[in-house]
């Protein structure tokens, strides 16, 4: 589907420097991350992963044959490595020069200046940085990643990063700026129910994780197990009474099942302002490898639901055929009561004379001059016709025969006999 | 902390008797070993013990052929003389397994809390894996026990056991650090194409903690597969007559890590009753395109098992035979 929002965010289609995927134990984005990435690298875009929960090496190796493209995997593809050995306990083996292995994954500090340098040198040619997972260093410490977040999206658009740390504006792209999708973009995965522990009074006081760090997205894409309709439970409730409660579980047999496909949510704040909410869907395509984006409606089966009412309806008739035929209903079916018109009916109907319609008709030629000014408000008219009861005869100001305007929205006077023009300024004894 | 475990009545066993048949055919692993590569997570509560299964995973591994490494056996909650009794009942010689080196034991037990009576023995790392060893004494970090581990795996397609990972937490261990180490075990094992098996509770009672629950999460996250043992919904299927212990367990300082106050609880769960075992994939196995290098995992079901003297009887839920 290539007009969904998640389908524009998967190809860079339009601008969001910063895409957030939040999910749960339970429904992993990893597949989702992974697909960001074979888009990446399909549009031809230079790939920064920064590695904190899986092996980079198999994540590469998994992106291998997902991609086309003739050049080598191993030239556009920078590795930042926070997995292999975060803590400095393994001796560092060589390995490839061009990745740089993270040996101190408390020092958040530090990993956001590298992934800096690393972005500068592929400043050249577009780029996506892909971070597996903030939980690693959210168990450190959350500000550092709060801090580690910023200066991510800093490096992003090309925008200039900036010398201290500020909690709340949302980082626009700048100004020079002109290409329709951004040069640099970045996308994090963040697990919402894995919560860093409070450990100082003081942590209590910062905000959710989660909404400052959505605040600063400009997407926010939440992915969701498919919610089918359990009609067994519902016949149960529907036939005892009661339904059993569903015991605690961190994980049940039902989760990961990736073959069912996940729902998604996206939150997208585009550059004009405007904030787009849709729901979209992705399952595994035929291959098993990519995936594909469907509508919510494919994943829940209401598709073969609705196709079900179609199949069930008795055969159109004649009489029927001017109903509009389409899965919503006809209210005007199944009455007591007859709501529809005869022809006679219409044709009176049409013959109605409706109030104020004769005076909207009447002709306008003795206060038409006074309404060729522009800018006109109605609620002016009024004045007007005080004036025009000084200017002009008595028997042009009748009612029944004077109109206000020729258009729309105009306002008809009738004076009551109460009614007393008083032309002096009422706030003439102030002394303000 | 009291567990059941399944022994024999005095009957002599089969000689060959090895793990559980009637787990191996459900789990369909090629050759019995687990796939390689992968994170299992066992995750039981206080009314289902997960123990039987690390026991069904050793045994299968140390009568594994040749072609596969040894067994490293970290020891968090018990010490050697309780696996080496427990395997001698399900036909396998523990002590016999590490003189030959098939099987490696880490004492992580011994010296994990300060005693104030006994004077703290030195840290040593192991020399020849015969002997218990202790690694983690009043250790600020979890790094000597990483270290000894690291020594300890010989061989490719290794099988590590962490019994269990709770108690690291219980201990005083901060959640990063404990994650730190699960996650660095991981890597070590991956290295050598070996299978890492970890057990951890999952109570609901636990849940409410932040650090527990962040905890289990975590490590439920660098899963391939769990499998969850748990009661039933409804309660124990027998009449009731285990005993419940409440007890506040007031932490000692362990270097950098802060005191926190857990509560542990005992429980008896009564013989042969049915339990609730869920085969769920991990969330590191979404990652993997099918393909003939991802790692065969079993399909995800949920079944209700009975655990008699020395085998475990599995069947459909609802359809036991005290249910039909």
């Amino acid at each position: 589907m290539p007009n969904t929002a998640l389908h524009r965010l998967l190809a860079a289609r339009d601008s969001s420097p910063c895409t957030l995927i939040c999910d749960r134990l339970g429904t992993s984005a990893l597949p989702l991350l992974r697909e960001f990435a074979a888009c990446a690298l399909a549009d031809d875009q230079a790939l920064v992963l920064l590695c904190t929960e899986v092996d980079p090496e198999s994540f590469v190796t998994e992106l291998k044959p997902l991609t086309k493209y003739q050049r080598s995997l191993r030239c556009s593809v920078t590795i930042v490595d926070a997995y292999t050995n975060p803590f400095g306990w393994e001796e560092s083996t060589g390995g490839d020069k061009r990745h740089y292995h993270i040996t101190n994954i408390n020092d958040i500090r530090h990993v956001a200046s590298v992934v800096g340098e690393l972005v500068k040198k592929v400043s050249s040619q577009r780029c996506t940085i892909i971070l597996d997972s903030l939980s690693p260093f959210l168990l450190i410490s959350s500000h550092q990643t709060f801090q580690l977040f910023k200066k991510l999206i800093d490096l992003t658009s090309g925008s200039s990063p900036s010398p201290a740390l500020t909690i709340f504006p949302h980082q626009r792209a700048s100004p020079n700026d002109t290409h329709p999708t951004d040069t640099t973009r970045l996308i994090v995965l963040h697990h919402t129910d894995i919560l860093p522990p409070i450990t100082t009074p003081l942590a209590a006081t910062i905000p959710n994780i989660l909404a400052s760090l959505s605040h600063l997205s400009s997407a926010t894409i939440t992915v969701q197990p498919p919610r089918t309709t359990d009609h067994d439970r519902e016949a149960q409730l529907l036939r005892v009474g009661f339904v059993a409660e569903e015991q605690f579980a961190y994980l049940t047999s039902e989760d990961h099942r990736v073959d069912r496909g996940v729902v998604v949510e996206v939150e997208w704040k585009r550059k004009s302002g405007k904030v787009l909410y849709e729901t979209n869907a992705y399952r595994p395509d035929k291959s098993g490898s990519r995936l594909e984006v469907v509508p919510v409606s494919t994943l829940l089966g209401l598709e073969e639901q609705i196709e079900r009412v179609i199949v069930e309806e008795p055969t159109v008739s004649k009489s029927s055929s001017r109903r509009n035929i389409t899965q919503q209903p006809d209210p005007t079916a199944n009455l007591s009561f007859n709501l529809s018109l005869t022809e006679e009916q219409r044709r009176a109907r049409g013959n109605v004379v409706l109030p104020y319609m004769k005076a909207q008709r009447m002709q306008v030629s003795n206060l038409s001059f006074l309404f060729t000014f522009r800018g006109y408000h109605h609620g002016t008219i009024l004045h007007l016709w005080l004036f025009a009861f000084w200017s002009f005869p008595s028997d042009a100001l009748n009612p029944a025969t004077t109109t206000a305007s020729g258009g729309g929205g105009s306002i008809y006077y009738e004076p009551d006999a109460a009614d007393d023009f008083d032309d002096e300024d009422p706030d003439d004894d102030l002394t303000i | 902390m009291q567990s059941r475990i399944p022994v024999p009545c005095g009957r002599s066993e089969p000689k060959h008797a090895m793990g559980y048949h009637a787990l191996d055919s459900l789990l369909a692993f090629p050759a019995n070993i687990p796939p390689a590569r992968a994170h299992i997570v066992i995750t039981d509560t206080l009314s289902a013990d997960g123990n039987f299964l690390l026991h069904h995973f050793l045994s299968n591994h140390l009568k594994a052929g040749p072609g596969t490494g040894n067994v490293v056996l970290v020891g968090i909650a018990h010490i050697f003389n309780h696996y080496s009794i427990v395997g001698r009942k399900l036909g396998v010689n523990l002590q016999q397994s590490k003189q030959s080196h098939r099987l490696a034991f880490i004492d992580a037990l011994t010296h994990l809390n300060r005693a104030p009576s006994a004077p703290p023995s030195p840290p040593s790392l192991p020399s020849t894996p015969s002997a218990p060893t202790t690694v983690l004494t009043r250790s600020a970090t979890l790094r000597p026990l990483h270290d000894a581990v690291s020594a300890a795996l010989v061989g490719d397609r290794s099988l590590l056991i962490l019994d269990d990972i709770s108690v690291l937490l219980w201990s005083g261990y901060g959640v990063a650090e404990a994650v730190g180490l699960i996650r660095a075990l991981r890597v070590l094992v991956q290295k050598r194409n070996g299978t890492l098996i970890t057990l951890l509770h999952a109570d609901e009672q636990l849940a409410s903690d932040p650090v527990q629950d962040a905890f289990v999460r975590s490590v439920l996250g660098m899963a391939e597969l769990v499998l969850s043992v748990q009661g039933l919904g409804s309660g124990f299927s027998r009449d009731v007559h285990g005993q419940v212990n409440l007890q506040r367990l007031r932490i000692y300082d362990c270097g950098s890590a802060d005191a926190h106050s857990h509560v542990m609880c005992f429980s008896l769960t009564p013989p042969h009753s049915v339990l609730q075992l869920s085969i769920i994939h991990g969330a590191q196995s979404t990652i993997h395109v099918p393909s003939s290098t991802a790692p065969a995992l079993p399909t995800p079901q949920t079944l209700h098992y009975k655990i008699l003297d020395n085998t475990v009887q599995f069947f459909a839920r609802g359809v036991s035979e005290g249910v039909l």
